[in-house]
């Protein structure tokens, strides 16, 4: 796998790529980066090209040039795809980066040739499961002097019980896009479901019966005509960090069983 | 300024440039990387091409196969070159960075044009010329409350730099991660003395008065033969990050007015 950089026009943007072929591009969660992938990529380089990139004020990219909605991020992978000569490719997002993954196939239906929303939700959902923590999860954390604010993100890093390598992995996200990172969870704000009818690409709908947002998987699965559901039996949150393997088989059975 | 990765022989190594004609490389100090030179690059760069590659094990570069040494890292520091097609080059190092420019200058004189030795230092067999704090360079392990961080930030914050110097810098330990203070052992168990008097290409011998290895500085200027020295006044540690317009006009002094 190499990582690398991509000039567009509002940036540098940082991706990893390993393999050749068809192209599939993996678009990450919010405050995360394409690292979450990168136990994912092996399993589908081994056909594909995977290709995972860094949004701009995330990861290794550049910051945004101002705080970012969704749309604004996906023009950015538009322009990504423009810059890397890739002119159709498979898109796969995980939470923040499944509703990136449906604005572009909404909005850029000939750049995109299949697609994968893994766990993404809607406000409804996204209240009731995550709960009374929501409230103080996105809130913005200062740099202070005695360096409270690194307890903060390890805090945030750590409240989903994962093991230690991958608690360290998420707070070095929160470090990397520092003070101004939780605007990609607001930019994620936002009812998707009017959206989904429009989907016209074959689509699966892809969670992990441990992620808060499963409990929506049903109702986003219904509301895209044709499309196929993939709940992973005691899956965790973060799926493709915590689950490589069981992220990626499910994703190149769904590639594989799908013409087009 | 772009980043961007080079694929050397252990891996890929990330640097940041900006500029053409004659190359400089910036090397950097133990657990940081090219971020320290990143205010200085726009002064070099208006009339050199500024290279900051970031040493393996150290900011965005791969890992280093195992704990490299001074000698280890001079030669990962040619294959960038080499990877880059660069045949010679001037070169700065600040701390750490100055002595493997210094071993880049001995085993591989035909690739260095120039050297700036930014305070170097060395260790008397009774340590007593310089003393670090208790523990300052042991080995941080991940631990599940997060107690490392503070840890890491009690490290930057021992220089009295302003509150975003000392977060940066947090930032460079907790991406080298447990093995990061390795680059500190290799500078502190290289002795500079003996190979100084080897360099032959034109050489400043570079410091800052409130910089702990100042004391050595003249001493180090007389074992370089024919060099000249630059003692900032009242200038701080970490002076490239800190005063990056006064270290780079002590570098363009330099190298504008020596011939090579």
């Amino acid at each position: 796998m190499k990582r690398a950089y991509a000039d567009i026009p509002e940036g540098q943007v940082h991706y990893r790529i390993e393999g050749t072929g068809e192209v599939i591009l993996l678009l990450h969660a919010g405050v995360t980066s394409s690292d979450e992938y990168s136990r994912v990529i092996p399993f589908l380089s081994k056909k594909y090209c995977a290709i995972a990139m860094d949004y701009l004020g995330n990861g290794d990219s550049d910051p945004a040039p101002y705080p970012y909605k969704l749309i604004d991020h996906a023009r950015t992978v538009i322009s990504f795809m423009d810059n890397m000569s890739i002119k159709k490719a498979v898109l796969v997002g995980q939470h923040f980066g499944g509703k990136v993954a449906l604005e572009i196939a909404v909005t850029s239906p000939e750049r995109v040739s299949k697609l994968v929303l893994s766990s993404i939700g809607y406000p409804e959902a996204e209240q009731v499961d995550i709960g009374v923590d929501a409230q103080h999860f996105t809130e913005q954390v200062e740099i202070k002097a005695d360096g409270s604010h690194v307890m903060e993100w390890w805090r945030r890093s750590a409240m989903w019980g994962h093991p230690l390598n991958i608690v360290e992995e998420r707070f070095l996200e929160y470090v990397k896009a520092g003070a101004h990172g939780e605007e990609i969870h607001w930019a994620g704000v936002g009812d998707p479901r009017p959206k989904l009818p429009l989907v016209k690409c074959p689509t699966l709908v892809l969670s992990a019966s441990r992620d808060p947002m499963s409990a929506a998987a049903p109702t986003i699965h219904r509301l895209i005509p044709g499309s196929k559901l993939n709940i992973i039996q005691n899956g965790p949150i973060d799926l493709n960090r915590v689950w490589p393997k069981e992220f990626a088989e499910a994703v190149l059975e769904f590639l594989n069983s799908t013409p087009g | 300024m772009k980043r961007a990765y080079a694929d050397i022989p252990e891996g890929q190594m990330f640097y940041r440039s900006e500029g053409s004609g004659e190359p400089v490389l910036l090397l950097h100090a133990g657990v940081t990387s090219s971020d320290e030179y990143k205010k200085v690059i726009p002064y070099i760069s208006k009339k050199y091409r500024a290279i900051a590659p970031d040493f393996l094990g150290n900011g965005d570069s791969d890992p280093a196969p195992h704990a490299y040494d001074c000698l280890e890292h001079a030669r990962s520091i040619i294959n960038f070159m080499d990877a880059l097609n660069i045949k010679k080059a001037a070169v700065v190092g600040q701390h750490v960075g100055g002595k493997i420019g210094v071993e880049m200058a001995v085993n591989w004189p035909e690739r260095v044009s120039k050297l700036v030795l930014s305070s170097i230092g060395y260790y008397e067999s009774e340590g007593k010329n310089i003393q670090d704090p208790p523990n300052f360079r042991g080995r941080v392990e991940i631990k599940a409350d997060g107690s490392h961080l503070m840890e890491w930030w009690q490290r930057s914050a021992l220089w009295g730099h302003p509150l975003d110097i000392t977060h940066d810098r947090t930032v460079e330990y907790i991406k080298a991660g447990p093995r990061g203070e390795e680059l500190h052992w290799a500078g502190r168990n290289y002795d500079p003395r003996p190979r100084l008097p080897l360099v032959k290409c034109p050489t400043l011998v570079l410091s800052a008065t409130r910089d702990p290895f100042c004391v050595v500085a003249e001493n180090v200027h007389k074992l370089v033969p024919g060099s000249k020295l630059n003692i900032i006044k009242n200038g701080p540690i970490d002076i490239d990050r800190v005063w990056p317009k006064e270290f780079a006009e002590a570098v363009l002094e330099f190298l504008n007015s020596t011939p090579g």
